[in-house]
């Protein structure tokens, strides 16, 4: 294990109590609303922020633990950092700030610049040495913190919303890029996301952090079929389908089976988006507009107050959500067959 | 897109508000254009040239750069402790260390000459023990120019550092820089421009020292007589030197606080 973590801490109003772990080469995301602390976890893994109980190791060594005084700060840890708002030096040069890390840990500057040209050559942002921070678009600045916090070298890698400040046509790209670089680390990777398309892109397993606590930890497919709690179904439970566009507004769910999808004018490897809530389900083979009608069946039933979660296998496998009412009338149970139905407008798609 | 925000107009002032500009400005200006029309400008040169007016000007610049320097070197830690460390009473030892911008330079100089003259509660322990007397030497001045001019460098870094993003520096943490490499790399620059002003506002403040000066230091010419000194002293005797001294102060200060504006603008230009 690279990463065993109890952080407990408080911050205001907020008490945070988590246990974290993470294996070599493992991409983690901590997925949460606003406020719930995630920010803080990462605060306490680099060493910015001292637990107040617990203990961080990482490959064996003990980090902070207050019950024996230990504390290692944040200089003199391993440990890769990517800010929210990237916290590139404004004053230095591109080259200057990619090389800061080796600068500050004693290499010599025309090494240090020479590894620090090599990294922006893998990130994609040769020809941007001279530049200054505040010369760069999102998409290239997001490139250059990267390319920053992995060229010391560190023993984990810890992302603070890597892709919240990006436009939605570069978040895309630089999502793709970033997969690569994190599949090609080799320390664990810790993530803060409030987006589950991000969670399930990006990372091996998904850790819910709820108002501190961590409420549920799995890979996302896991978390999505089986949410611990209403807020866990909201957040996470959404059908995430991955495949590629046709052309046409055809989608290709990998598999085989292919969707009617409301968005003509994007191509490639992409993601379609359905919320439970929008598949609907039928005794017979639905008429009218629903463009999208399969045969599937139930292979798991979630009754949850006055909703029922229905798991479906079938030639796309995903969940719906219906209400008790619905689910008595068509005396859902396991084994049942059926037809689903979704509306092409109700599938969002997003370019993996 | 380029030429609506080209044609954008200016909201204009209102004119009351106008006007009362233009008499705070006069305000600022009637003074000089009264000195420029009673310099003696036949005998500037002569004046100028003369030996005891050199020496008092030598003085000063000396004088006034010495207390820059120590306002620098004891200024910039103590404006990174109130910025960046929370302690108790940090408040009251921020009022301390600003007291002297707004207290009458002449009580400044007595409360100096009461704890660092010969008789003085500290000064009598520098004189005993290391043979050091401060009051009414050169050294004297630049101690009482000091402690009226290091508040304007505190004042101005302190506010920079605040306001100068404290995550750069969890950044820098994080990459592995230490507390003294992050400050040199990463906070210094950042604030540049606010110790180049500092360090102006205080020069300037220390060059003009008059009150807290004549108080500790006295005024013998070439050891503690500066310029401002110099001006109250022959304007009695002689008000033709006295107008070309302050003219010849006038002419340091304008051209310093020009440069200073256009070093703000060009700082500025090249932070985006």
């Amino acid at each position: 294990m690279t990463l065993r973590a109890h952080i407990v801490v408080a911050r205001g109003s907020l008490n945070l109590d988590v246990w974290l772990n993470a294996s070599p080469g493992e991409v983690v995301a901590l997925l949460g609303p606003n406020g719930a602390g995630k920010t803080t976890i990462l605060r306490c893994l680099a060493g910015l922020l001292a637990i107040e109980r617990g203990s961080i190791e990482v490959l064996g060594a003990t980090l902070d633990d207050p019950s024996d005084g230990t504390f290692v700060p944040a200089e003199q840890r391993s440990c890769g950092v990517m800010f929210q708002q990237y916290l590139l030096f404004p004053h230095m040069s591109v080259l200057e700030n990619v090389a800061f890390g080796l600068r500050a840990r004693g290499v010599d500057k025309s090494a240090a610049h020479d590894q620090a040209r090599a990294w922006l050559e893998r990130v994609g942002s040769k020809g941007l040495e001279r530049s200054r921070p505040g010369q760069l678009s999102g998409g290239q600045a997001q490139r250059v913190a990267l390319a920053r916090a992995l060229a010391p070298d560190p023993n984990m890698l810890l992302l603070d919303e890597p892709l919240a400040a990006l436009d939605a046509a570069t978040k895309v790209e630089v999502r793709r890029e970033l997969r690569q670089h994190l599949a090609g680390f080799e320390g664990s990777a810790v993530l803060v996301t409030h987006d589950p398309v991000d969670a399930y892109t990006l990372a091996d397993r998904v850790v819910i952090v709820e108002q501190g606590h961590v409420v549920q930890d799995g890979t996302f497919v896991e978390i999505a079929a089986h949410p611990r709690s209403a807020y866990v179904a909201e957040l996470v439970g959404v059908n995430l389908l991955t495949g590629s566009m046709l052309g046409g507004g055809m989608f290709a769910v990998d598999g085989g089976a292919t969707l009617v999808v409301a968005a003509a004018d994007v191509d490639g490897a992409a993601i379609a988006v359905i919320r439970p809530q929008s598949v609907s389900l039928h005794g017979t083979k639905p008429e009218g507009s629903p463009r999208n009608t399969w045969m599937a069946t139930v292979i798991d039933v979630d009754h949850r107050a006055d909703r029922v979660r229905v798991r479906l296998q079938g030639p796309i496998q995903l969940t719906a959500e219906i209400t008790s009412s619905a689910a008595d009338a068509l005396r859902i149970k396991v084994g049942l067959q059926l037809w689903a139905a979704v509306k092409a407008t109700e599938i969002a798609v997003t370019l993996n | 897109m380029a030429t609506r925000a080209a044609r954008r107009v200016e909201r204009a002032l209102p004119w009351p508000a106008l006007a009362l500009a233009v008499v705070a400005i006069a305000f600022f200006a009637l003074p000089l254009i009264g000195l420029l029309n009673r310099a003696p400008w036949s005998d500037v040169g002569t004046i100028l040239g003369s030996a005891d007016v050199r020496q008092a000007l030598k003085l000063s610049l000396i004088c006034s750069l010495f207390a820059t320097a120590l306002s620098v070197v004891f200024g910039l830690p103590l404006a990174w402790l109130l910025a960046r460390r929370r302690f108790v009473g940090r408040s009251v030892v921020r009022a301390l260390c600003t007291l002297s911008m707004v207290l009458p330079p002449v009580v400044g100089g007595v409360a100096l000459l009461y704890a660092l003259g010969r008789r003085g509660l500290f000064g009598q322990w520098l004189d005993r023990w290391f043979d050091v007397r401060l009051p009414f030497t050169s050294a004297g001045v630049v101690i009482a120019q000091t402690f009226v001019a290091m508040p304007f460098f505190v004042v101005t870094v302190e506010a920079a550092l605040r306001q100068a993003d404290s995550g750069h520096d969890d950044a820098a943490r994080t990459l592995g820089a230490s507390s003294w490499y992050s400050f040199r790399r990463v906070t210094l620059p950042a604030v540049r421009s606010a110790l180049i002003a500092g360090a102006v506002l205080s020069w300037a403040r220390a060059f003009g020292e008059f009150g807290a000066t004549i108080m500790f230091a006295g005024s013998f010419p070439g050891r503690t007589q500066t310029l401002p000194l110099s001006v109250y002293l022959v304007l009695d005797t002689d008000p033709q030197q006295a107008i070309v001294i302050a003219l010849l102060m006038v002419a340091v200060s304008f051209a310093v606080l020009v440069a200073l504006r256009d070093r703000w603008l060009g700082g500025g230009e090249r932070a985006t």
